[in-house]
């Protein structure tokens, strides 16, 4: 077969990366700082020593997994906007688990990392058996969820029953932090390189293989590519939907187990935990072209340019810590309006249109 | 005089294939212009230059004598070139009137001039003979009445030529008769018409001349009257080309002719058609109660094969069922039928009459509402399509792109649709994994038994054409032995090779002694390949009849029925 059929969908998002880095370096120029400057210190702060390694590497363990969580859902054809509220019951589970469970030091870890994916999967397939069983769009009904784990676990949980009790004596707002045997381990002396990164890449590896490599997966394939079609062959399409939306769950829930237990929060779920992984979840899989393999690699990009962009403050380099988000920001919105331009439908580009049949491009592109 | 549209030497290439190649004609006003052509012939690709959906590579094209350039689908419409689409392109809310003007409204200030735009609406439809109601919804009209908004369309436009893209694909027998009464007054009216089709009669009928396009190239124009139509299907069809099952060369052609053995390897089937005439049971005096079930063509010799006819029950059976539409009406009523095995029961009708719903109900994706659904005598009524699956009910979907495959998945992926959790696809009962290797091996067979081009199990099924499509859906349905094979539409936009080798496939599945039911709009698509007919009326079957029976008959038949 073509070798460029295959290789054809990383076009989109690798041109979109190379217009927003362009784009931001006319930027920088145009503000009369050096873009050179700023790829240095951006390469410096995400790469020189452990400590930078470290941060690269959790906030990309985090990326990877709420990249999936949205991927994994998109190839059914859902649409998960709920990574945040799912990496937040799965950051809040984990934060509870590995205070209170208490098991023997090597069981721990797996069974906290476990309770946390559960409970994502099951606050994700809320919105699964919501769409299954009452046609309720998951767009809607993940975006108001997040907002119900926001304030269950932040004015409730966090406020109440969660709260750190005072007895180290000094309340700090959040949870107590987890049981040592609840941490993931770290793999360098120094810095938060931890156990997490490589968890990230197996979780990966996991969901490609079931997608590729596993009936379950054939089906939610099938029923992204053409849901009709799905339901004639006979797949319990409601099913698997409430499924696909209960695996992205899991996934970004072990986000924020990665987050409480990996060190990103002091090992603890703080008074105000606002961090957006979830959300930025959805750009992960929109330039990773909803691929496992592409997820990590724009988590790792995107994770080491968060990293880095500490040095961007430097004064020699002049520049604001945000610069890596406008950078993401402009990519995927050249990637999503590439998508409106180029994109009639899963799979139906660039056919020659003599060849699907007598579709006309006006009558056959209707979506 | 001045032809009103000229193509010189068109030229259009999709990398290296050429769609259109060096093509010229030109059209008169007052002419109906007809274009066949096998699927892939470049047909729809010729429209799409003239309407400015593709720009040409080469040649020309010039209206009233001057060469125009169309950049676009405006152009097109500024230049009086107007396209009835195959697949309708109306936003089903809005009424009829409103599609109409749609994109170029008159206005009063910024709103709507409505009553403007319905005065105008009426006016031309007057004008044209199209009975449309400019105030009705256009998702509360049948599929003739959409088709006729698409043509008040492009009239409204001042369109003074007119192509239209396999108009009466979607049409019951008697519409289509309707539309091309219609398609003659445009053209009395002073119009210029383009009028492409598979179906040479009702070419022959509406046409002055026949343009006649293989492989992207123009070979023929003839003129329609006395226009030897088995000569013209001779024409359309590719020779060198070997697929098998090889080419037969009309319907009409091969009505009582023997047909040879479709594949190599695969064992001979009775010839349907003789089975279908000598059968005595297939007269129409039978009545369509529940209670008389068919005597399937068992006394034929060819079907001595198929497994103890009379004794066993038959493969589908339906008693006295109800069940209701998308939108919740009723659409079957008792409803009862029977398909024996080894027969091949073929289902006309007017669209919308329930055979949508009866293919459903009978593959489980819609549950009855009453009465009981039988597979080979077991009751089945509550089961749902996966389910009906695994028991041998092969379905072969109306529309391809909604039902029948995955675009965006290879064709080894499709051929593995529905079964894919058991083996040889699937491996291993704690870790179930896909077996690509087999996968590919299982696709490779069937892709060669069914002359699938191209023969790439990777291939995308999008990518393929509309009858190699088609022949993934037969291969995944058909292979397993089927009890009942329920068939819709299963040769809509085919041309005549791909509808022979379907129709092969399906005589080929009752001769091995499954039931096979087919709807369809096609009077003659039904005569070629059923034993018996039933008409649907209303949800409930209205009359039977041989396959014999004459045109005349049947659209009595139908007609008395609607």
């Amino acid at each position: 077969m073509n070798p460029r059929s295959r290789l054809a969908p990383l076009l989109p998002p690798l041109l979109a990366l190379a217009t927003a880095f362009a784009l931001c370096a006319v930027a920088i120029l145009a503000i009369g700082r050096s873009p050179a400057a700023a790829a240095a210190a951006l390469a410096e702060g995400a790469f020189d020593g452990p400590m930078a390694l470290g941060e690269t590497a959790l906030k990309a363990t985090a990326l990877v997994l709420t990249g999936l969580a949205v991927a994994l859902p998109y190839r059914a054809g859902l649409f998960n906007i709920g990574g945040q509220g799912q990496f937040l019951v799965g950051a809040i589970a984990a934060a509870w688990a590995g205070r209170t469970l208490g098991l023997p030091a090597p069981i721990e870890l797996p069974s906290v990392l476990l309770f946390a994916a559960a409970c994502g999967a099951a606050w994700g397939a809320l919105a699964g058996v919501l769409k299954a069983r009452r046609g309720v769009h998951e767009v809607i009904s993940t975006i108001l969820l997040n907002w119900i784990a926001l304030h269950l676990i932040d004015s409730w949980l966090v406020a109440g029953p969660l709260h750190a009790s005072g007895a180290s004596g000094f309340s700090h707002g959040g949870t107590e932090a987890v049981r040592a045997a609840a941490r993931l381990p770290l793999l360098l002396p120094e810095g938060r390189l931890s156990l997490g990164l490589p968890l990230a890449l197996a979780a990966a590896l996991l969901a490609w293989w079931i997608l590729a490599r596993t009936p379950f997966g054939l089906e939610l394939r099938a029923i992204g590519a053409s849901e009709p079609t799905a339901r004639a062959v006979g797949i319990p399409v409601p099913r698997r939907l409430v499924q696909a939306m209960a695996l992205g769950g899991a996934f970004a829930a072990l986000a924020g187990a990665a987050m409480i237990l990996g060190g990103g929060t002091d090992y603890r779920y703080p008074e105000n935990y606002r961090d957006p992984y979830g959300f930025d979840g959805i750009a992960i899989a929109l330039v990773g072209a909803g691929h496992p393999l592409g997820v990590v690699l724009a988590a790792g990009l995107f994770g080491a340019l968060r990293a880095g962009a500490i040095g961007l403050q430097d004064p020699t380099v002049g520049l604001h810590r945000s610069w890596p988000d406008i950078l993401e920001g402009v990519a995927v919105v050249l990637i999503a309006g590439q998508r409106l331009f180029v994109v009639s439908g899963p799979g139906r580009r660039s056919q020659p249109p003599s060849a699907p049949g007598e579709d006309l491009p006006e009558a056959g592109g209707g979506r | 005089m001045e032809p009103v549209l000229q193509a010189v030497s068109l030229s259009r290439s999709f990398g290296p294939v050429a769609a259109c190649d060096r093509i010229s004609f030109s059209l008169q006003r007052g002419e109906v212009l007809a274009l066949v052509g096998e699927n892939g012939a470049g047909k729809t690709t010729l429209l799409s230059l003239l309407m400015g959906f593709y720009r040409p590579d080469g040649g020309e094209i010039r209206v009233d004598g001057e060469t125009v350039r169309i950049r676009g689908p405006a152009d097109a419409e500024a230049l009086g070139l107007g396209m009835v689409h195959q697949h309708f392109t109306l936003v089903p809310p809005l009424t009829a009137a409103e599609n109409v003007v749609l994109g170029r409204e008159p206005r009063r200030g910024p709103f709507l001039d409505r009553r403007r735009a319905e005065r105008e609406v009426a006016g031309v439809a007057r004008a044209s003979g199209l009975p449309v109601d400019p105030r009705a919804r256009v998702d509360g009209l049948s599929v003739g009445g959409r088709q006729r908004v698409e043509i008040l369309r492009v009239l409204w436009r001042g369109a003074r030529v007119v192509a239209f893209d396999e108009p009466t694909a979607a049409l019951s027998p008697g519409e289509a008769g309707g539309l091309l009464a219609t398609i003659r007054g445009l053209a009395r009216d002073g119009r210029a018409i383009l009028f492409v089709s598979h179906k040479l009669r009702e070419v022959a009928t509406v046409a002055d001349r026949i343009a006649i396009l293989r492989a992207g190239r123009l070979v023929a124009t003839l003129p329609a009257a006395g226009a030897d139509l088995d000569r013209v299907a001779a024409l359309m069809v590719v020779k060198e080309r070997p697929a098998p099952p090889p080419a037969a060369p009309s319907p009409r052609l091969r009505r009582g002719a023997a047909l040879p053995p479709s594949a190599p390897g695969e064992r001979g089937r009775p010839d349907g058609r003789g089975t279908s005439r000598g059968a005595p049971e297939a007269g129409g005096g039978r009545g369509a109660g529940a209670a008389s079930l068919p005597v399937p063509p068992g006394g034929e010799e060819e079907a001595a094969s198929a497994p103890s006819p009379r004794s066993a029950p038959p493969a589908l059976t339906l008693t006295s069922v109800s069940c209701l539409d998308a939108r919740g009406a009723p659409a079957l009523r008792a409803l009862s039928l029977a398909v024996g095995r080894g027969e091949i029961v073929g289902v006309a009708g007017v669209d919308g009459n329930g055979q949508r719903e009866l293919a459903e109900v009978a593959t489980g994706l819609r549950r009855a509402t009453g009465g009981r659904v039988e597979l080979a005598g077991h009751d089945v009524t509550l089961l749902g399509p996966g389910a009906l699956r695994a028991r041998g009910v092969a379905h072969i979907p109306e529309d391809r792109e909604r039902g029948g495959l995955c675009g965006a998945l290879s064709v080894a992926e499709n051929l593995a649709l529905g079964r894919a959790s058991s083996p040889p696809f699937c491996r291993g009962r704690w870790l179930p994994r896909l077996d690509r290797r087999a996968m590919d091996a299982v696709a490779s067979d069937l892709i060669r038994r069914f002359g699938v081009r191209p023969e790439d199990p990777d291939a995308r099924a999008a990518g393929l054409s509309g009858g190699n499509q088609q022949k993934v859906v037969l291969a995944r349905e058909l292979s397993g032995d089927p009890v009942v094979v329920v068939a819709v539409h299963p040769t809509r936009g085919l041309d005549l090779r791909a509808t022979a080798a379907v129709h092969d496939r399906l005589r080929e599945q009752a001769a091995r002694g499954a039931g096979v039911l087919i709807v369809s709009f096609d009077l003659d698509e039904l005569r070629a390949v059923a034993h018996r007919l039933v008409v649907l009326c209303g949800g409930r079957i209205a009359g039977e009849a041989a396959p014999a029976a004459t045109d005349a008959e049947l659209s009595r038949l139908i007609a008395g029925a609607a």
